[in-house]
């Protein structure tokens, strides 16, 4: 058996699904918190609100990109993949959602931009799924 | 939800305590004793024992930090070193395991540092501007509590026509607690301010603009020229968004502090044309105007991991 990749990794791979997964929900997590956590940082910086609108979305494109991947090269994973990427979604709004339990004042759009990434990434995995299904 | 901490903060220093705590000795334990314990385990021994040895130390020293942070409340930079420490160590470990170059075992220790990282954040979270929300929680216990003496007068500044409905329900609070109010909109040309400025209040009402003040707000509250509208005086500070608030609030609370004004209060509303939000900007008003004992410090989220210990106020 050859020794797999990097690539093999980030693509969803039969092999690899799980830890694939795993790498994503902790990476889409912990974008929520630091972004959370940079709300109340440098308030005057543009660089930071910068980085903080980046981050809100950043997971998108991430597992949209990851979805496409792995639908070109595992066509018949497409559709299981979608589900593994609402796995890594769920992981993100619960990133978005645990500040919650630590302070009273979080705001609406820390869970609200979590679902419209959600949407768009789910979204593009869907049409890859069509596409090479 | 707005008025409850679910985790206090002395729990979660605790819980981030003993996390690191338990990595910090793990990491030690594997360093020193991975010759008697992996055998015993029946874990694989490490392909180069002088990178094991050195990334466990590497690990160890990261729970120090965090310990260090955690226990001196003065180290909020050690908190995030610690946190970048953890995903430096943690990406590359999992990759390698994933990809069948590390023993499985390595998952675990992996698994630890990202529990730190979700626990340093949240404190780093909760910490950092405690002052903000103390200032929109404690401003409701004003109510009932005497009205100050000397001048009962107020200066409303505001901008947009969401911002007009939020400066009326202030108004309408603020008068009725009998204050005199004069209600100024922030537009393109230069404020027109009434001749008697002895105001004991100034509330700035302002939308939110992308995580920031419009740049008209911005202008007004940095020129030169109206730092005598600010200076010395109460200020308050009611951002109107559609979802994300807290970081306005701060920057416009900073820009008041800037121009010499005390900030009293800092509150979000989501819709300032509902009735709910009317309501509650009417509350806001009457507390607002009896405003006597509560005077959180607002520098405190300038200084963030280094202010007084929170426990009091999250407890």
């Amino acid at each position: 058996m050859p020794e797999p990749r990097l690539v093999d990794l980030f693509a969803l791979s039969p092999t690899h699904w799980a830890q694939c997964t795993a790498l994503l929900a902790a990476f889409a997590s912990s974008c929520a918190l630091l972004r959370t956590a940079l709300m109340l940082e440098a308030v005057l910086s543009r660089g930071v609100r910068l980085a903080i609108r980046v981050l809100s979305i950043l997971p998108s494109p991430v597992v949209a990109a990851v979805l496409v991947l792995s639908a070109a090269r595992y066509p018949t994973r497409a559709w299981m993949n979608l589900g593994l990427a609402t796995i890594v979604l769920m992981a993100w709004y619960a990133g978005a959602l645990l500040p919650r339990l630590v302070r009273p004042d979080v705001d609406r759009d820390d869970t609200r931009s979590v679902l419209l990434g959600a949407c768009i990434a789910l979204a593009t995995g869907l049409v890859a799924a069509l596409v090479v299904g | 939800m707005r008025d409850r901490v679910y985790v206090s903060h002395r729990l979660l220093r605790i819980a981030c305590v003993a996390v690191a705590g338990a990595g910090c000795a793990g990491n030690l334990v594997t360093a020193v004793g991975y010759p008697l314990t992996f055998p015993i385990l029946g874990i694989a021994a490490p392909k180069d024992p002088h990178l094991f040895v050195v990334t466990s130390l590497f690990a160890f020293t990261l729970g120090l930090v965090a310990l260090v942070a955690l226990l001196r409340r003065r180290a909020a930079s050690l908190l995030a070193l610690a946190i970048l420490g953890n995903v430096l160590f943690a990406a590359p470990t999992f990759v390698l395991c994933a990809v069948g170059r590390a023993d499985p075992f390595y998952y675990s220790p992996v698994a630890w540092s990202v529990l730190e990282i979700h626990l340093f954040f949240l404190f780093w979270i909760q910490a950092k501007g405690e002052a903000l929300f103390a200032l929109q929680l404690d401003v409701f216990e004003g109510i009932d509590v005497p009205a100050r003496s000397g001048s009962t007068r107020a200066l409303l500044l505001g901008v947009t026509v969401e911002g007009k409905s939020a400066l009326d329900g202030v108004g309408a609070g603020l008068k009725r607690r009998g204050y005199d109010v004069d209600v100024v909109e922030i537009g393109a040309e230069p404020l027109v301010l009434p001749e008697r400025q002895d105001w004991d209040l100034v509330v700035v009402v302002s939308p939110d603009d992308r995580l920031a003040a419009p740049a008209r707000v911005e202008e007004i509250l940095r020129a030169a020229a109206y730092r005598e509208v600010f200076q010395g005086r109460d200020a308050a500070v009611i951002v109107t968004s559609r979802g994300a608030a807290r970081r306005t609030m701060a920057a416009i609370a900073l820009r008041l502090e800037r121009a010499g004004a005390n900030v009293v209060a800092a509150r979000a509303i989501a819709d300032a044309t509902l009735p709910s939000a009317r309501t509650e900007l009417e509350s806001l008003g009457v507390s607002l105007a009896d405003r006597a004992h509560t005077r959180p410090h607002w520098t405190l989220l300038l200084r963030g991991l280094r202010s007084a210990p929170a426990e009091d106020r999250h407890a």
